[in-house]
């Protein structure tokens, strides 16, 4: 054997590449089922590697709950998938049984067991593949799995002891009820009936079932999940591969691997991940573990120059990375995905999310005169230099360089450059958008060059005070309610002017676009925002008499009030929110009873000043 | 026959009124009468009749068949005169600061252009507003108020919004005599049906439209300070029929009101989702109508597509089942004439008499349909067969009236369109949609739950699964029943009617439900 061959065996089964090979099977590549719970003992058995291991904000609770003395529990967790469902049922059989699920069960979705001595020893079912467990018969459920389930609805009533966990995804609990034969109990069909309620969001009638617990992962903060997933990613000792295994091809000088992992370190880079997940929950884009971990196993191993797009052990390896192509995989890029292919992208909803927010496609003029007159430019120089100075320079696009030249001679003349030098503005200001300081961040407002223009104040404003149980400031409810104001009455009512909301009404519907007839005025010390217990969205509260009503503000409708508050017409761009923001009208004029006085009709006027004036007229 | 048809003679009574009709099948089949219609003009014309009925203490008493329903609609005649036919009332107001002089201008303007039966003392508003400038903002406030804005209708064809029961009026030819362009009697089948529908259900939508009609509001007094003291009504006016004492698209309609005023829409809102119910409800009321007749209770399938950008399987048999669906008009016009002349013991030996000469036959016949079906100008014929034909023949000519009407009607709700494409098809309108919803959800349900929902009670076909079952399996492509089912999702989600969880679940909301189950704010 050549001395040639036995380095490349040496690395090829190095503790590195193992390290690689096995993250790799987290991240987007085509075994669409390698992060499952079920199947990624796979690999880490092969390899010889612990599992990447998280404690869910939420497994500390179900914990408490099955190991309280004497507790007697049915808990159904649900979750969007890839939330850690199998995972979370996996580690508390391990804790209340004392064993690893075993492999009959493995086969059956099902563990059945003992609880541990000191845990009660009580009978106790887990169903974590409900796919794999129910078994059907002419689309209905076979009697086994009716028998299981009705003892779950006795002991979530009470009558019996026995614990359970039903682990399933929100669709599959639709079709379980579906299954359920029709000479079932009724007390089963009843207990699905409520299950299902609650599911949808209606409050549990605890009376009837005392034991019953539905835990909806999804409900948990991607922000959270995020920074949890950092960490457990980061923190690995297997990074050491990088000081024990200088010699890898997978680690050496021009290794992306290496560049990108000490990027993702910085602390601005990661709050940049985190404020992008928060405005990914005001969205309802949940992120779950799974799309988070393929996020960050692409940010570091992508490339778009590895067959699967993604860096690996082994020839290709020491091909790719003997030369510096680390601008290819920067670490920008991989986190938007532009290492992998469009059909790869449409199939992940992380990437749809990222895609939806349109980060650097925006342009705005601070930041495109800095990128395109740089580093040489009197009057740019100095901001260049600060933006771009803690930037490592393999992840600058040589090609920027040479098509930034050509478009200042004038020199790009064919469509093909344009829409080439266009996206290459678009990749410098993803750049800026993931790696610039925090201050520089917001001197600059790099959310201009997203969709949401107004998601740094809204993040910042609103929903960090809440968090940290401040209040929201007044001038800040203000502009919300300014928006408010435009779309509810239609009219161009100055945000000097509105402290004070105007529901108002049309001659005709409530909702109609000019709406000036005054219903009710809710002064500016009855509107609030308030926090939610589990919505991560500010809460816009108004009072009324003594009547409330409140609504939550979503990334959506924040973006849409501020862009009108500051001049849009309500009816120029998203038509979707305008009515839903109609219908919150509707609602509130029901819910505060705003009725008229029937001897005077009060018309709403405009100065010209943008402020409103009542023209009370009398019938 | 099927005992659950509506076609059942039991069923059914014959009109005892006037029947004003070439050949009276489409009345006796589907109602006098069913008619296009514009959207607002129907809601119009169903109101108009409603609020006449609350005013006589009569509103959603029980009716049958046989009974004429007169009621005394307003005219209006001051209001409608002061609010179209006043071109120049700014020109008045040019006598800014003198509003005698302004007045004086005014009145004498009306007197001189106003037309034979038009109001001409209008003192009493001087009275109400003695600055000229008051009245004229009055005027300009409530003409905002008109419906379908910018149309080109005639002056005594301008609606205003339900915005109280002082503005529902009837629109009248020029000199205020009755017409029927507008107001076609298909807003009153609308109401005729509410009439028919069950005790429990006529009780609480009388409760809840009452609400509705009760003057005085403050829109209502916007509207009546234009008006005299008393205002002119029509005289009692009828005529219109509907044959059937019970319709499973009875129920429905009322059902479908009653949960949207359930909700308790502000203001008067709730007019604005009331018509495309109504225009709907109609809708598939014919078509059911039509189904009965042909023999079979149950509805035909209404495919729908949900708005794609491209043609599919979905799009053809939407098309294609809208066409078979209407057209089976046609089918129900001959199915009538059979039983027509088979329930006849007389007519029938007569007809099948061989001893009997052609000549007896045909005058039997012919004295048969003049009777029942007030046959004018009967065809000239030589032999039974042909007179009978000739008859038929023409009673289908006819048909083609209900056919066009019910497309309009289909058209109008919103069910029926043709965007994209340039063929007319189920397509339904994000404001049908929207109103669909609004009525069968309450609290959050499943949206397969919903699509079972709507597949069972008006037979609205969407996902794979209905088309499974409604359609030929030789004409399904499952998987474009799929992606039409997955568009639903997306129109309900961007409607703020739907939330999509994980694993293809889909919970759809009625918005108007939530506030009561809101979780509370933490302070």
């Amino acid at each position: 054997m050549s001395q040639e061959s036995s380095k490349k065996e040496k690395w090829i089964n190095s503790p590195g590449s193992k390290w690689i090979k096995f993250l790799r099977a987290y991240g987007p590549i085509p075994e669409g089922n390698s992060q499952e719970a079920e199947h990624i003992g796979s690999p880490s058995s092969t390899l010889g590697i612990t599992k990447l291991a998280y404690t869910h904000p939420q497994y500390r609770k179900l914990e408490e709950t099955f190991t309280k003395e004497g507790t007697s529990k049915v808990v159904v967790i649900t979750g969007t998938a890839g939330d850690g469902k199998t995972t979370m049922c996996f580690d508390l059989i391990e804790k209340l049984s004392g064993k690893s699920p075993s492999a009959e069960g493995k086969s059956k979705g099902i563990d059945t067991f003992i609880t541990l001595p000191h845990f009660g020893s009580q009978p106790m079912s887990v169903i974590y593949d409900v796919t794999g467990w129910r078994t059907k018969d002419k689309d209905k459920l076979v009697e086994d799995n009716v028998r299981k389930l009705q003892k779950a609805a006795e002991c979530a009533s009470g009558k019996e002891r026995h614990l359970f966990i039903l682990a399933v995804n929100d669709g599959q609990l639709h079709e379980v009820d579906k299954a359920l034969p029709d000479n079932c109990s009724e007390e089963l069909k009843k207990f699905f009936y409520e299950l299902l309620k609650i599911h949808s969001g209606s409050k549990l009638s605890e009376t009837n079932y005392p034991n019953l617990e539905l835990v909806n992962l999804s409900d948990t903060s991607s922000a959270e999940l995020m920074d949890i997933c950092l960490k457990g990613i980061l923190s690995r000792t297997e990074w050491s591969c990088f000081e024990d295994e200088k010699e890898n091809p997978l680690f050496g000088e021009y290794s992306s691997i290496k560049t990108n992992y000490e990027l993702l370190q910085r602390e601005t880079v990661q709050q940049r991940l985190k404020d992008l997940a928060t405005v990914a929950d005001s969205c309802d884009y949940h992120l779950p573990v799974r799309s988070i971990n393929l996020l960050l196993v692409n940010a570091l191993l992508g490339h778009p120059d590895f067959p699967d797009k993604l860096a690996k052990p082994g020839e290709a390896a020491k091909s790719v990375f003997s030369k510096d192509t680390r601008d290819k995989a920067a670490l920008h890029k991989n986190i938007f995905g532009l290492n992998l292919s469009s059909t790869k992208l449409n199939k992940r909803i992380i990437y749809q999310f990222l895609n939806d927010l349109r980060i650097g496609e925006e342009t705005t003029n601070d930041i495109d005169e800095i990128i395109i007159y740089g580093e040489k430019h009197p009057e740019f120089s100095s901001r260049h230099k600060e933006l771009v100075d803690d930037i490592p320079a393999s992840q600058k696009d040589p090609e920027l360089e040479r098509m930034r030249k050509k478009y200042l001679r004038g020199e790009i003349d064919s469509d093909q450059e344009t829409t080439e030098f266009r996206k290459l503005l678009g990749e410098e200001r993803k750049l800026f958008f993931i790696h610039a300081k925090e201050q520089q961040f917001k001197d600059y407002n790099l959310w201009l060059t997203s969709n949401f223009h107004y998601a740094g104040e809204f993040i910042d404003h609103f929903i960090k005070p809440l968090k940290n149980g401040e209040t929201v400031q007044k001038e800040h409810i203000k502009q919300l309610t300014a928006g408010l104001n435009r779309v509810w009455s239609g009219l161009l009512i100055s945000v000097d002017y509105s402290n004070d909301l105007f529901v108002a009404t049309g001659l005709d519907v409530t909702t109609a676009p000019v709406s000036d007839i005054l219903l009710g005025r809710i002064t500016a010390s009855d509107i609030s925002i308030e926090a939610h217990p589990s919505n991560i969205n500010p809460f816009y509260s108004i009072n009324y008499k003594d009547k409330s009503f409140n609504f939550p503000i979503t990334m959506r409708h924040f973006e849409f009030l501020i862009r009108v508050a500051k001049g849009a017409m309500p009816t120029s761009f998203s038509s979707e929110i305008y009515s839903n923001l109609q219908v919150l009208k509707q609602k509130a004029s029901r819910s505060l009873q705003l009725k008229p006085d029937a001897e005077h009709i009060i018309m709403l006027e405009l100065n010209d000043l943008g402020e409103v004036k009542e023209n009370p007229i009398k019938l | 026959m099927n005992t659950e048809l509506i076609t059942n003679d039991s069923n059914i009574a014959d009109w005892k009124g006037s029947k004003a009709s070439d050949i009276w099948v489409n009345e006796r089949i589907w109602g006098h009468r069913v008619h296009s219609q514009a959207l607002h003009v129907l809601l119009l014309e169903f109101l108009g009749m409603a609020e006449s009925m609350f005013r006589e203490g009569r509103l959603l008493e029980k009716s049958s068949p046989e009974q004429d329903i007169p009621y005394r609609a307003r005219k209006a005649a001051e209001l409608r005169v002061i609010l179209f036919l006043n071109p120049n009332i700014e020109k008045a107001h040019t006598y800014e600061g003198d509003d005698d002089k302004a007045w004086e201008t005014w009145f004498k303007d009306m007197r001189n252009n106003g037309k034979e039966n038009h109001p001409s003392d209008f003192n009493y508003l001087k009275d109400r507003f003695p600055k000229f400038k008051d009245f004229v903002d009055r005027v300009l406030l409530i003409r905002r108020g008109v419906m379908d804005a910018g149309n080109d209708k005639k002056w005594s064809h301008q609606m205003l919004y339900p915005m109280g029961p002082s503005a529902l009026y009837i629109p009248t030819d020029d000199k205020f005599g009755r017409d029927r362009i507008l107001f076609t009697r298909t807003g009153e089948l609308a109401y005729l049906m509410l009439t028919r529908a069950d005790e429990h259900l006529r009780v609480e939508l009388k409760k809840s439209l009452e609400e509705k009609f009760a003057p005085d509001s403050q829109k209502d007094k916007l509207v009546k300070s234009l008006l005299p003291e008393s205002s002119n009504m029509e005289v009692p006016t009828g005529g219109t029929y509907l044959p059937y004492r019970k319709h499973p698209a009875f129920n429905r309609l009322a059902e479908d009101l009653l949960e949207l005023l359930k909700l308790d829409l502000p203001e008067n809102d709730v007019f604005d989702i009331m018509k495309h119910l109504l225009a709907f409800n109609l809708y598939v009321y014919t078509l059911e109508t039509t189904q009965h007749s042909l023999g079979e209770a149950r509805m035909a399938p209404l495919v729908c597509e949900i708005l794609n950008t491209k043609s599919d399987i979905v799009r053809k048999y939407s098309g294609v089942s809208k066409r078979e669906n209407e057209d089976k008009a046609i089918k129900a016009v001959e199915a009538f004439f059979e039983k027509l002349i088979d329930s006849n013991e007389e007519v029938k030996s007569t007809l099948n008499d061989p001893e009997q000469p052609e000549k007896v036959k045909i005058a039997t016949l012919k004295d048969f349909f003049e009777k029942k079906l007030v046959l004018k100008k009967p065809a000239e014929a030589t032999s039974v067969k042909a007179f009978r034909k000739a008859t038929i023949d023409k009673a289908k000519k006819a048909c083609d009236g209900v056919i066009k009407a019910q497309s309009s009607l289909g058209r109008t709700a919103g069910l029926i369109t043709k965007q994209g494409t340039n063929q007319l098809r189920y397509c339904p309108s994000d404001p049908l949609i929207r109103a669909l919803v609004l009525v069968n959800v309450q609290k959050k349900m499943e949206e397969a739950k919903l699509l079972d929902r709507l597949y069972k009670r008006y037979r609205i076909v969407i996902s794979k699964e209905h088309a499974a079952e409604a359609i030929e399996k030789s004409s399904i492509e499952t998987s474009h029943y799929e992606k039409n089912k997955d568009r639903f999702t997306q129109r309900l989600i961007a409607l703020g009617l739907g939330t999509r969880k994980s694993d293809a679940c889909t919970y759809v909301h009625n918005s108007y439900y939530e506030q009561s189950t809101a979780p509370s704010i933490s302070q």
